[in-house]
């Protein structure tokens, strides 16, 4: 199935996974004031330090949807609310797909948070999506790590 | 391109593949060459080749072409192939790839614009206006199709350019096509829960759903959320709360069907089957239809009710329920279901002849039915049940040799033998029990048939047999295996052989440790035979050690149900079951924790008290939880002194006829037959109750009380057929046999009748005498009834009589008359 698409991951999330490899939010919070770059380096700051409060708080600050989406999914889950965050990180990927820098994050959320809800079928065909969708990807590589874990045994690499 | 589309309409695809390839690879005009985009797709999802169509459609991604609405709608028709043809990955990544009108439509303003520019033309603003249809009548604050454009101040018209005008063509289709977005989130939430992925599909559910709430989409979109919430994500309390929300709005169309559906799932799944009962309404509320979708549906419904009725052994309803969905959806994918369970309830009620009609009917109409083996052993057990033993056998045979694999072949062994037991044929009725223990597929058919098996060596006497049936089922069943019921046969062998201690404490030990459970029936057999062996062959000091053990169990345990067990135990120790049953009476009991002996206790305190007020309740439970459980007479007789006295003659009779099919003459149901000779008395049927009267004499094993009231209720009967003189003979036998008995009752009664009799015989003498003789009879003279003779006496002469009975004078009055009894 994966060469399939492989077609459309490259066309895409090209330019996600160019993102990606550069930590453009970082870079981007370097060089340029845009306000919203700032706020989305506050808000992975504090989604690093594991601050649910900041999180949230700088979450409301974000403009685009599926950023917002995705750290009021961080500040749920750092709240301990998986299920909450989870509803947050599938809203995000079911309505905003055609947002190719924040699907994958989205996505790969969504499996970590199937898995931490024990739904565990659900975590393995989301994180083999992923692993598919972005090969290549430190997000590829994370979601293949995550089924390893989850299938215990396998070496996560993509399915042929 | 004509070629192509003449292969496409002789659904000749493969051919149609070639010319399509060569317009899209030639064709300059973007339209066209979408159109034929479109339709090879077509043709490639007809052959199949969704790898084809996946290659073809992300190639044409990478172009502008994805901008033409005629791919788009292209992607919809093979992503939704894709998904027809399970190929899930692939048909998200096409769905993924659908652009939303708004962005199709500002492309092409900004390619128009771009045309226009080069054209030195004014650009154009969107300024859409719409007929009452949705149809764009002016896209741009004009006709879409107006060729020519005001350009000059003095209005002078200049000419546009034709591609212009065909993109604004273009543009206004697309702006006059019905909205595609809904549709493809709904597919997409579709293809989420069929590929594992729940809460993005409730993700797009929700915002699809959340449109026009009255939309067709939106309530289909709506029920799809609440099938996924369901399962897998067991979000019951959301599909319950959404789900009534729902039901309380609407009535109308298949969706209140759906989401009523999905809340019968929910509440099956909670095992709620009371809060399914409680969706009859809403069902019974929705607007009539012939739809066959929204018919379906409440054929669904309607068989979920019955099932529900059913499992809450609400068996009347139930089999009501089964035969609506008989009747009202003929043809029906339940009809065969329905079918077998209707035969079923009516099993259950006991209406053998019907049912075994029914199981018939079922067979004759379903040979191939899912039920067909399981129906033709039901037969059997209507036959059973009609005491037709010899066809009864006939048909277990038939079924253990036409179904030997089926799951009711070890039940058709075991009951087969059981007919085999009661003709004698005890080594045919155990090579029967031993094929069904060795077959059986479950361990509730080992355990009828070890059991059974077990009874026979017990009236064979053949301990050692027991011992190993018994051992040899617990090792192979373990912690399935019905542990309590087998320490009662392993007990009950150490008794007879002498090991007491042994049995008593595994009792003991048994009682307390499965007796929290209601189900096992094991436990209330142990309790009965342990207070037997207590009272026969336990040493007083042991005795006293037992009842210390159970008060500390009683003190130590937090369950109600072993808790009300030991306390029933620690009562029939003491002797105190009288007291017990007031005391749980009093504390108002929840009866569903109680096992039989429990029911039984308060059983015996109610009718002692009088009190009817829970005797419906108490049999009820009995026959749908303990229908086969020996303390259910207490409930009948409870039950039938409640409709006697309410005067519902014909219902105690039932009853008492039910009483006696159960119990026979066994030694304590004499009260049934006593009870049918009231109600003859009361109807005045009186030979019919004199006979049932002198039947109680009949029967050897209903000496002492039994015959006592007996011979007291032959003294009314012929008091009412107007003959003193034989009434006067019964009554004073009931007093001069049957004084030491029921505290006196009886003969103080019998005392006064005498009296009364003799009155209307105009002995009077003889009536004083009989009074005198009550007030010298130590055995009643203490009672209530002694006050009527008293009265009658006046109070010198009861004084003088006190005085004689306080020096120790003892009299031998009697009175003699002609009286006669017809034994």
């Amino acid at each position: 199935m994966k060469h399939r698409i492989l077609g459309y991951m490259i066309l895409l999330i090209g330019t996600a996974s160019m993102v990606f490899a550069r930590q453009p939010v970082a870079a981007a919070a370097a060089t340029t004031p845009d306000p919203e770059q700032a706020t989305l380096t506050l808000a992975f700051k504090a989604l690093s330090a594991g601050d649910p409060q900041a999180v949230a708080a700088a979450a409301e600050s974000v403009t685009n949807p599926a950023a917002r989406l995705y750290f009021q999914a961080g500040a749920a889950r750092l709240q301990g609310h998986p299920k909450a965050a989870i509803q947050f990180a599938a809203k995000a990927v079911a309505l905003y797909y055609q947002d190719v820098e924040w699907l994958p994050r989205n996505e790969l959320l969504c499996a970590e948070l199937y898995s931490e809800l024990g739904l565990t079928n659900a975590a393995v065909v989301t994180a083999r999506h992923v692993q598919t969708l972005y090969n290549g990807t430190d997000i590829s590589k994370k979601a293949g790590a995550l089924r390893s874990k989850i299938e215990g045994g396998t070496d996560g690499s993509p399915e042929q | 391109m004509t070629l192509a589309e003449a292969y496409s309409k002789l659904e000749a695809w493969d051919e149609s593949l070639k010319p399509y390839a060569y317009v899209i690879e030639h064709a300059i005009d973007e339209d066209r060459k979408g159109y034929a985009i479109m339709q090879m797709v077509n043709s490639l999802i007809e052959l199949k080749k969704f790898k084809e169509v996946q290659d073809l459609v992300v190639q044409l991604y990478r172009t502008d072409a994805r901008y033409n609405i005629r791919v788009n709608m292209a992607l919809m028709s093979a992503a939704s192939a894709l998904f027809n043809a399970a190929e899930y990955d692939s048909a998200l990544t096409l769905y993924r790839m659908i652009l939303p009108r708004r962005e199709l439509v500002n492309y092409q303003i900004v390619k128009l614009n771009e045309m226009l520019r080069e054209a030195r033309l004014p650009e154009v603003v969107v300024k859409t206006v719409t007929n009452d249809t949705g149809r764009v009548e002016t896209l741009f604050g004009k006709k879409s199709a107006d060729a020519y454009v005001d350009t000059e101040a003095n209005g002078a018209l200049s000419v546009k350019p034709m591609s212009v005008v065909k993109l604004e063509e273009s543009i206004g289709s697309l702006q006059s096509l019905p909205p595609y977005e809904d549709e493809v989130r709904y597919r997409m939430g579709q293809l989420y829960a069929a590929m594992g992925r729940p809460w993005e599909a409730v993700a797009l559910f929700n915002v699809v759903s959340g449109g026009d709430p009255d939309g067709e989409l939106e309530q289909r979109a709506f029920f799809e959320c609440l099938q996924v919430l369901t399962d897998p994500l067991k979000e019951y309390e959301q599909v319950e709360t959404d789900g009534l929300r729902f039901l309380n709005r609407y009535t109308e169309g298949v969706a209140p069907r759906q989401v009523a559906y999905q809340l019968t799932v929910v509440y099956q799944k909670q095992k709620r089957m009371a809060d399914i009962k409680k969706l009859l309404p809403y069902i019974k509320g929705f607007v009539k239809s012939d739809d066959f979708l929204i018919l379906q549906y409440e054929c669904e419904l309607y068989y979920m009710q019955a099932v529900a009725d059913l499992v809450l052994l609400d068996y009347p309803a139930a089999e009501a329920g089964f035969k609506k969905v008989l009747v009202d959806y003929p043809d029906s994918r339940e009809e065969d279901n329905a079918s077998y369970w209707h035969a079923m309830s009516l099993l259950f009620l006991q209406k053998y002849e019907s049912a075994f009609k029914e199981f018939e009917s079922y067979s004759n109409k379903f040979p191939e039915g899912r039920w067909v083996d399981v129906a033709s052993f039901r037969g059997g057990i209507c036959l059973f049940g009609l005491e037709k033993y010899k066809e009864a056998q006939t048909r277990f045979t038939h079924v253990i040799e036409t179904w030997p694999d089926s799951t009711i072949f070890p039940d058709a062994c075991s009951l087969r033998g059981d007919i085999f037991g009661s003709q004698g044929l005890l080594d045919a009725a155990i090579r029967d029990y031993k094929t069904a223990i060795r077959t059986a597929n479950k361990p509730e058919q080992a355990t009828y048939a070890v059991f059974q098996m077990a009874a026979v060596f017990d009236s064979e006497k053949q301990y050692d047999k027991i011992i190993d049936v018994v051992h040899s089922y617990m090792d192979r069943y373990g912690d399935e295996a019905d542990i309590a019921k087998a320490m009662y046969w392993i007990g009950k062998t150490q008794i007879q052989q002498g090991l007491i201690t042994d049995a008593v404490n595994s009792y003991f030990d048994t009682i307390v440790r499965y007796g929290g459970n209601v189900q096992q029936d094991g436990v209330d057999l142990i309790l009965s035979e342990l207070v037997q062996t207590a009272s026969r062959r336990l040493e007083p000091q042991d005795v006293t050690q037992l009842k210390e053990k159970v008060q500390a169990a009683i003190s130590s345990t937090d369950s109600t149900t072993l808790k009300l067990r030991l306390r029933v135990l620690q009562a029939k120790l003491n002797g105190s079951e009288a007291d017990l049953g007031k005391e749980l009476l009093h504390e108002k009991v929840d009866l569903n924790q109680a096992s039989p002996p429990v029911l039984a206790a308060v059983c015996n305190a109610s009718l002692a008290l009088k009190d009817y007020s829970r005797a419906a309740e108490l049999l009820n439970i009995f026959q749908t939880r303990f229908g086969d459980s020996e303390f259910m007479q207490a409930a009948y007789k409870l039950r039938e002194f409640d409709l006697y006295t309410s005067g519902d003659l014909d219902g105690a009779m039932k009853l008492v006829q039910e009483t006696q099919a159960t119990y026979g003459t066994a030694p304590d149901v004499a009260w049934a037959q006593l009870m049918k000779g009231r109600i003859f008395l009361q109807r005045g049927s009186l030979d019919k109750a004199r006979d049932a009267f002198m039947g109680v004499l009949n029967v050897r094993d209903w000496r002492g009380e039994p015959y006592a009231e007996a011979t007291y209720r032959l003294g009314e009967v012929e008091e009412k057929a107007g003959d003193p003189r034989k009434a006067f003979g019964w009554y004073q036998r009931a007093y001069f046999q049957y004084k030491g008995l029921a505290g006196g009752v009886w003969a103080a009664d019998a005392y006064l009748a005498s009296a009364r009799c003799l009155h209307a015989m105009g002995l009077e003498n003889d009536r004083r005498n009989t009074y005198r003789a009550m007030l010298f009879d130590p055995y009643v003279n203490k009672l209530p009834q002694a006050e009527e003779a008293r009265k009658a006496l006046g109070s010198e002469e009861v004084s003088t009589i006190e005085l004689m009975l306080d020096s120790g004078v003892h009299t031998n009055i009697t009175v003699t008359i002609d009286g006669e009894t017809d034994e």
